[in-house]
């Protein structure tokens, strides 16, 4: 009961955090590091994730800002320390949240050398790169920047809301050698996502009025699926929950990965997450415009019946139509990639295997993971330095030290203990910014409960 | 299950023993954009051809008068916060003659809400008057309904016919920046 209303606490704490998989992978051969590398090695007759507590994660990360610049509390107005933020930031900065809940996970080997895992988890995933240009020109107007072209291009975000079924074989293929893959149906509930948009709004000092206005070679593409039905927005919870439960747009994808051991204490791991992708096709509403349209007042004529500003109006709509559609897309998956180097040393010791037998493993690992997320600007890298130590065959720990876009100092602690057959793992990231997480942009809490069978 | 607990327990220690700076996110509301927004206004050139009716040697035309939508203040967000409108003319006049102008902002109905400029003398042969008019919205609140712009121009003396054949033009150019 006490473990009960500790997990609650978790719960409501979450959102607060962020994650860090890289101290997960390929940690004490828990069953969820087969969701980051389905190559990697189990020794264990079957398993099954404690329903809706098997794996949770959550991050929210930002580059540029933190929360505390923004809301700590001080003398500052927020008026100052927004537009200090929006002063410093730039358009490679971005938000980011991933949130995933395992509802369901289970695993069984098939025989000596294989390893069957499926499952089902939820997934929130959305990126918005910071228009730095529009919050400009939102926050100060357009006055005090003449001839400055704000960019349209800046605009980027994707956010998905889905659910994943999955299942994925880790074979054995040789001593040195296992390989594995996952096939995925994805399930969309929500999509929204604009990219690769152009286009300039520019105020200029003009010839035939003070001032002319441009909007150059506007291009911008804003697709939305799950988000609207019949016209109306879908504001029952209830709907999207159905929809992630293969009601939704459906999609597909796989996950690649292996390890090989050069040496007994030499071990290379690599793999190919979420290659895949979902095809929008119901509740589709995009809006595409596409055009270039100039403003340099309204020329009188005088003594006329004209209609200016219907004119006006008209000719904003032909030169930069504003196009509604319900054609169906197809969304890529943000693929991810992970590669690692681990070398094992110091005490040799023996566990008992899912076939009763002796496996020896070393106390004892230290080495390097490379991770990289595909995102709409730009690929993301994060690199990570490790030491894992086994005080036990029943308790593991490992601590990291990663470097990527949102810290160069970010220390990880990962424990995961096994008691009769229950394992639980818990994770936490960035421990220097511990002291005052509202400063940080990147501080991450993984845990989960599984039950294990040799 | 006593271990579980113990580490379970050492974990979550750990993880409330994290420190946070207070964090007051209803500043929010406090929050404010002040963004100024510079906007092209009315432009014109008019010539003698304006004026040039003329029924049994008199001019039938000592005025003209042109009135247009302007309905950027029809936006809720801008109508909402609005602290001050800021015009700004800049006219040429080419013409040996005076000439007056009135500007006046008009609502919906078109009644007049306010008048920019009330006989606001061009002097003849005046290669530039420039004239700025600041209003603030406290003072007059009504500017809000501002949804119509109505310029009329006309012969200072209306007693004297304007050359048909001459070839000077009247010119102006205006912008207004609305301050939210």
């Amino acid at each position: 009961m006490r473990i009960l209303v500790l997990i609650f606490t978790f719960l409501i704490g979450l959102n607060s955090f962020s994650q860090n998989k890289q101290v997960l992978y390929d940690f004490a051969g828990l069953p969820q590091t087969l969701l980051l590398n389905p190559g990697l090695e189990t020794d264990y007759k079957f398993h099954i994730g404690v329903p809706l507590l098997s794996g949770i994660s959550s991050e929210i990360k930002s580059t540029g800002f933190s929360l505390s610049e923004i809301f700590a509390v001080n003398n500052n107005s927020i008026t100052n320390k927004i537009s200090a933020v929006l002063n410093k930031i730039d358009a490679d900065d971005y938000l980011k949240v991933n949130t995933q809940i395992e509802v369901f996970s289970a695993g069984f080997r098939f025989d000596k050398k294989t390893y069957i895992s499926f499952g089902f988890y939820q997934e929130l995933d959305a990126i918005g790169y910071l228009p730095k240009d529009a919050f400009t020109l939102i926050n100060e107007g357009n006055t005090s920047y003449l001839n400055k072209s704000f960019s349209i291009s800046e605009m980027i975000y994707k956010l998905d809301v889905l659910g994943v079924i999955h299942a994925g074989i880790s074979r054995k293929v040789s001593d040195e050698l296992t390989l594995g893959g996952r096939f995925k149906v994805y399930s969309s509930a929500l999509n929204l996502e604009t990219s690769n948009n152009s286009g300039t709004f520019t105020t200029g000092l003009g010839n035939n009025n003070m001032y002319i206005h441009q909007l150059d070679n506007v291009n911008l593409n804003l697709r939305t699926s799950g988000l609207r039905s019949n016209n109306e927005y879908i504001s029952d919870a209830r709907t999207y929950i159905e929809n992630s439960l293969l009601g939704g747009n459906l999609g597909a994808g796989i996950d690649l990965g292996f390890t090989y051991h050069a040496t007994p204490q030499l071990q290379f791991s690599g793999s190919l997450i979420d290659f895949g992708f979902v095809h929008h096709t119901k509740n589709i509403q995009n809006q595409l415009i596409v055009g270039s349209f100039t403003f340099e007042g309204i020329e009188f004529e005088f003594d006329s019946n004209r209609n200016y500003w219907q004119e006006l109006d008209a000719a904003l709509k032909e030169q930069l139509p504003i196009v509604e559609n319900q054609d169906s897309y197809t969304s890529w998956r943000p693929a991810k990639l992970n590669a690692a180097i681990k070398y094992s040393f110091g005490e040799k010791r023996s566990k008992y295997c899912f076939d009763n037998t002796l496996k020896d493993f070393y106390t004892n690992a230290f080495g390097a993971q490379l991770y990289s997320v595909f995102r709409p600007l730009r690929q993301q890298f994060a690199l990570t330095s490790f030491y894992e130590k086994s005080f036990s065959n029943k308790l593991q720990a490992k601590i990291t030290y990663t470097i990527d876009d949102y810290s160069y100092n970010n220390i990880g602690v990962g424990v995961s203990a096994k008691i009769w057959k229950i394992n639980f793992y818990g994770i936490l990231d960035n421990l220097t910014k511990l002291s005052d997480i509202s400063s940080s942009n990147n501080v991450s809490l993984q845990f989960g409960f599984n039950l294990l069978f040799n | 299950m006593n271990l579980l607990k113990i580490y379970s327990t050492a974990f979550v220690t750990i993880f409330f023993l994290s420190c946070s700076q207070p964090l007051d996110f209803e500043q929010l509301e406090e929050y404010t954009i002040m963004p100024s927004i510079t906007s092209s206004f009315v432009f014109f050139s008019i010539d003698a051809a304006n004026f040039n009716s003329i029924i049994s040697g008199i001019p039938a035309v000592t005025e003209v008068n042109e009135t247009s939508d302007f309905k950027l203040l029809e936006n809720s967000f801008i109508k909402q916060n609005l602290v001050k409108l800021d015009f700004y003319f800049e006219i040429k006049n080419e013409f040996n003659r005076a000439f007056l102008l009135d500007v006046n902002l008009l609502d919906a109905q078109s009644n007049t809400i306010h008048k920019v400029f009330e006989g606001f003398e061009i002097s003849g042969n005046t290669l530039k008057i420039s004239a700025e008019v600041l209003l603030i919205i406290e003072d007059f609140p009504e500017l809000v309904n501002f949804t119509k712009v109505q310029f009329i121009i006309g012969l200072k003396d209306t007693a004297t016919i304007l050359d048909a054949s001459n070839l000077s033009k009247i010119e102006c150019k205006s912008s207004l920046v609305m301050h939210l």
